[in-house]
């Protein structure tokens, strides 16, 4: 909860406001005392809105429709002034978390759980239809979890059934929240009580799996999956459950159940006032968040001051509480309860250190499209690992945890799940590229566990994965950016004065970065750039060459792919174009050599990787050819020296004591690492990045890339 | 570094997209405790799943081969008001000629022309949240051009992307320009794009002689088969970022949605005579 601010108002009613539960868009919602001393929840219109009718009146009948729901499962409403000039209204407060919260914070709930949950909240929903309304917006985040069990909340967004649909057609505003909406919602169609039990349905499978049922990401695709795909239940292991979750999420709202029907199929005891139905941790949870928000000030003003809710009770305890839990808030008030929970110290078991692995995890395309640099990289980490392990001097012996996602965004975050639940695992080399780290870095980050990639380069991948800056995903390699901002500088040490710029959409959002960079570097710089875009649907760039020569281009920096450079490749070629001619790093491979033939030949890449046959990794090289049988592939020496950087890491925190650092301590280290490796010194900004100052150059002479050594980026 | 902070935001945008729960939640939460949204951003996106979907395609059979196809199906999929946020209403003038587009001049000048002969008709309508006390007024709008081919329409995306660095500076009518405009665009299963072929995000600022600025300004762009949709916002005094979002996040992706019933490969197909009626109109050209 946040402190009021000056411009709150200190009453309302007769309430007294005691701090902010949440602001949004329309309005503020307060957490307020009554006279007889009861918690409540003011929610306050702005003033703009309350100005317009439609929305006074949509408030008038929430406010309505709240009073008219009947049910122990339903938090009700107190009182309400919906003609003033800051309508308001007040519910009960309810002291716990929300579900979302709940699974969140402690995964997935047992079946009987969710069977429990499901009959409590059917009975809900159907004292909401009974008063004639429909919900529209069950989701988690809208179902309490208090030591008296759970509540429904809020009816923002709730309508009546039928009466007023003619109204509400042409300039009702869509709302709910994407994931939880039934396919009739999603397509902004009228919708009925069958609606609530779609989500409701989409609520259930969320609990029992922690997953969606159709996935999440952008509203765009939620939607679309909740009306096209099957939902995936699979991880629902309950099989009547399943079955039941099946129906409700059928497509058609008549072929759904009936809220009478769900109550009766889920057979459980039904919870009398009680939380003891749910998981020790859940209980936890509830019994914590409830002493937090009880212990305020303003309601028992002494006691708590300056203490944090970090002091977690043990569960035996807590189990006590929450059966008593009512009576107990009743008699003692939160500084009571909070005080019991107090006098806990936390006993956690006694940590073994022996007999537990030091495990360093991979998480590589082994099979996918980038396998020839994941498996290049898996080689390269086993032969470090086995190098550390043959040391007489090692303080324990490394494990490595090698995990093959084939680059498949689900199958990257299974594999993230697997290598993050395993406790033994200090940090992660990989992923290895774009579409494993947009669905995989999260899990990382959520976990706490370091990644450290050498080969996923991008800017966006991670920025569309999170929204802060990462914490634990470190790039051991110079950013693709550096590439292309090399390559501009390339293109005017060359004598061009008008870059050519050939995007090609076939290359997707990594190639568009590199755009970004070039436009910005050449609209700082004396040469004026000349940029076409080709859609990936056109059969041939090549078809823009004409028109770039005719203004003037006297180089080309092509970004795409490789199969499709090639024909730009014989087009120059063709026209006896002799300019410089620069490839962006996923076009330049083998496959772009084969393809162009002769017309090859002089292309250039400035590349983010060293050459595996380089003088400066050559060590590395001999090794590896010993071990394997064959040269290393691209990105092996990067991955080696990684892999002794996290050794060293680890052994540094180990020290003479052999203690086993936690996650944060690895990261920390990591973040700090001055680590001299045989491609570069290994040194991360404050994003993690590498700090580095060159990227590696090559040209196509004699049917192959040849390596020409490194080229500093110069930061103009 | 500028490319940097352009990343950034349209990083942002694209990524709020993605976190719908953390966006659309709380506004209008009544007696929700504080839920943080960090706790349901977090397993929003741990789930997120890019390219697992299945890949809509349109259905050649169904796309408009006429002019007056082509305007009946803008009319279906457009958005009006409904599909943005509270408070958004109609502006004056409200629709544009569907004969005639915005075409960005030499001069870095849009100016109303003919259609060309690549496209069958495109829309405009216009939008706005009237100023409100010490709030200024936001500007939105919303376009759909239907083109013959796919392969016309993914030209007329290549055009937007091209323009943005040949014109960091636009002027869309006297008065009233464009600045520090920047794109990105995403391909199918990139940076959370699902629904569309190829997805442009511009981001820049907006600038009115007489509504002042600059304001954030930001276009999105879909291309799906032959069918090109998009949405712009122009923020206005004491509008925050966060505020413009909430009002134009969703609103592509209905439209694409709406595209995808229309002319899309599986509409029709999955069930419910919702779909009939939606598409009721069809054929009344």
């Amino acid at each position: 909860m946040e402190r009021l601010l000056p411009a709150d108002p200190s009453r309302l009613g007769g309430y007294r406001l005691l701090g902010r539960l949440g602001a949004g868009g329309m309005g503020v919602v307060y957490l307020a005392r009554g006279g007889a001393g009861e918690l409540a929840a003011v929610k306050v219109i702005q003033p703009e809105f309350a100005q317009q009718a439609e929305f006074r009146a949509r408030f008038r009948r929430e406010a309505d429709s709240a009073r008219g729901v009947d049910s122990p499962w339903v938090v009700p409403v107190l009182s309400a002034d919906t003609e003033g000039p800051a309508p308001w209204l007040t519910t009960a407060f309810v002291p716990g978390p929300s579900l979302a919260e709940a699974v969140a914070e402690c995964g997935p709930l047992p079946a009987r759980v969710v069977r429990v949950l499901g009959k409590v909240l059917a009975r809900a929903l159907d004292a909401v239809h009974q008063a004639g309304l429909v919900h529209r917006d069950v989701k988690p985040g809208n179902v309490l979890l208090a030591l008296d069990g759970p509540r429904l909340i809020d009816f923002g967004i709730a309508r009546p059934t039928a009466a007023e649909e003619t109204e509400l057609t042409s300039d009702s505003m869509v709302v709910g929240t994407p994931g939880f909406l039934s396919p009739e919602q999603a397509r902004a169609l009228p919708v009925g009580p069958a609606s609530d039990v779609f989500s409701l349905g989409c609520v259930l499978a969320y609990t029992a799996t922690g997953r969606l049922p159709f996935g999440t990401g952008a509203a765009d695709a939620l939607l679309y999956r909740t009306v096209h795909d099957t939902p995936d239940l699979d991880e629902v292991e309950d099989v009547e459950l399943r079955d039941l979750l099946e129906r409700c999420l059928a497509k058609e709202p008549a072929e759904r159940p009936h809220l009478a029907d769900i109550d009766a199929e889920l057979v459980e005891d039904a919870p009398a006032g009680s939380i003891g139905w749910l998981p020790d941790s859940v209980v936890r949870m509830v019994a914590d968040r409830s002493a937090e928000m009880l212990a305020l000030p303003g309601v028992e003003p002494t006691e708590v001051s300056g203490e944090s809710a970090s002091q977690r009770p043990v569960r035996r305890r807590v189990l006590a509480l929450a059966a008593g839990g009512t009576a107990l808030l009743a008699a003692g008030g939160g500084a009571a309860l909070w005080a019991v929970l107090r006098d806990n110290d936390e006993k956690k078991p006694a940590s073994s250190a022996a007999h537990r692995d030091w495990v360093i995890g991979v998480q590589a395309d082994l099979s996918g499209p980038l396998k020839a640099a994941g498996t290049a990289q898996e080689r390269a980490a086993r032969l470090a690992v086995e190098q550390f392990n043959a040391r007489g001097d090692k303080p324990f012996p490394l494990t490595l945890r090698v995990m093959d996602d084939r680059g498949e965004p689900a199958r990257a975050q299974a594999v993230a799940r697997r290598l993050t639940g395993d406790r033994d695992v200090f940090a992660v080399l990989g992923p290895t590229g774009y579409a494993s780290a947009q669905s995989a870095v999260e899990v990382y980050e959520s976990a706490g566990l370091p990644l450290v990639t050498v080969s996923e380069l991008s800017v966006s991948a991670v920025q569309s994965a999170l929204l802060a800056k990462p914490r634990r995903y470190f790039r051991a390699a110079p950013l693709a950016a550096y590439s292309a901002f090399a390559t501009v500088t390339a293109l005017a040490a060359r004598g061009s004065r008008r870059p050519g710029l050939l995007v090609d959409r076939a290359g997707g959002i990594t190639g568009m970065e590199s755009v970004n960079v070039v436009h910005s570097a050449t609209g700082a710089g004396s040469v004026a750039l000349y940029a076409r875009v080709v859609p990936a649907l056109a059969p041939d760039v090549s078809a823009v060459v004409a028109d770039m020569l005719a203004h003037g281009v006297d180089s080309f920096y092509y970004t795409g792919t490789p199969e499709r450079a090639a024909p730009l490749a014989r087009a120059l070629a063709a026209r006896k174009f002799t300019g410089p001619r620069f490839l962006d790093i996923p076009s330049a491979t083998p496959a772009f050599v084969s393809a162009a033939g002769p017309a090859g030949e002089g292309w250039q890449v400035l590349a983010p990787h060293i050459d595996p046959g380089a003088a400066a990794v050559r060590p590395f090289a001999t090794a590896y050819r010993k071990r394997y049988g064959s040269a290393p592939g691209d990105w092996a020496a990067e991955a080696y020296d990684v892999t002794r950087l996290l050794a060293d890491r680890l052994s540094a925190l180990a020290g003479s004591g052999k203690r086993r650092p936690s996650r944060t301590q690895v990261a920390d280290t990591l973040a700090k690492a001055q680590f001299k490796g045989l491609v570069t010194t290994y040194a991360f900004d404050a994003d993690h990045q590498l700090i580095t100052r060159q990227v590696q150059h090559y040209q196509v002479k004699g049917g192959r890339f040849v390596y020409d050594g490194p080229v500093g980026v110069s930061a103009s | 570094m500028a490319y940097a902070r352009a990343l950034r935001v349209s990083g942002a945008m694209a990524a709020c997209g993605a976190m719908v729960l953390g966006c659309t939640g709380g506004g209008g939460g009544s007696a929700s405790p504080p839920t943080p949204s960090s706790g349901t951003a977090r397993s929003a996106t741990a789930d997120a799943q890019p390219s697992a979907s299945a890949t809509p395609e349109t259905d050649p059979g169904k796309e408009p081969k006429t002019a007056a196809q082509a305007q009946s199906l803008i009319q279906r999929v457009i958005s009006g008001p409904e599909l943005f946020g509270t408070g958004v209403v109609r502006a004056t003038p409200y629709e544009s000629d569907p004969a005639r587009w915005a075409v960005l001049g030499d001069d870095c000048l849009w100016r109303l022309r003919p259609l060309p002969e690549d496209a069958l008709a495109s829309l405009t309508r216009h939008f706005e949240v009237p100023a409100s006390g010490a709030k200024g007024a936001v500007r939105l709008s919303a376009t759909v051009t239907v083109h013959r081919t796919a392969l016309d329409a993914s030209w007329e995306q290549a055009r937007m992307l091209e323009e943005d660095l040949d014109y960091t500076e636009q002027v869309q009518r006297p008065g009233e320009s464009l600045t520090g405009l920047q794109s990105l665009s995403f391909a199918r299963g990139e940076g959370g794009n699902t629904s569309g072929d190829d997805l442009l995000l511009e981001t820049g600022q907006c600038v009115s002689d007489t509504r002042g600025g600059p304001y954030p300004y930001w276009w999105q762009q879909a291309v799906l088969g032959p069918v090109v949709s998009g949405t712009s916002v122009c923020g206005g005094r004491g509008r925050s970022q966060e505020e413009l979002n909430s009002l134009v996040a969703e609103v592509l992706p209905r439209m694409l949605l709406r595209v995808q019933e229309e002319i899309g490969r599986t509409a029709g197909s999955d069930s419910s005579g919702a779909t009939a009626s939606a598409s009721g109109t069809k054929g009344g050209s």
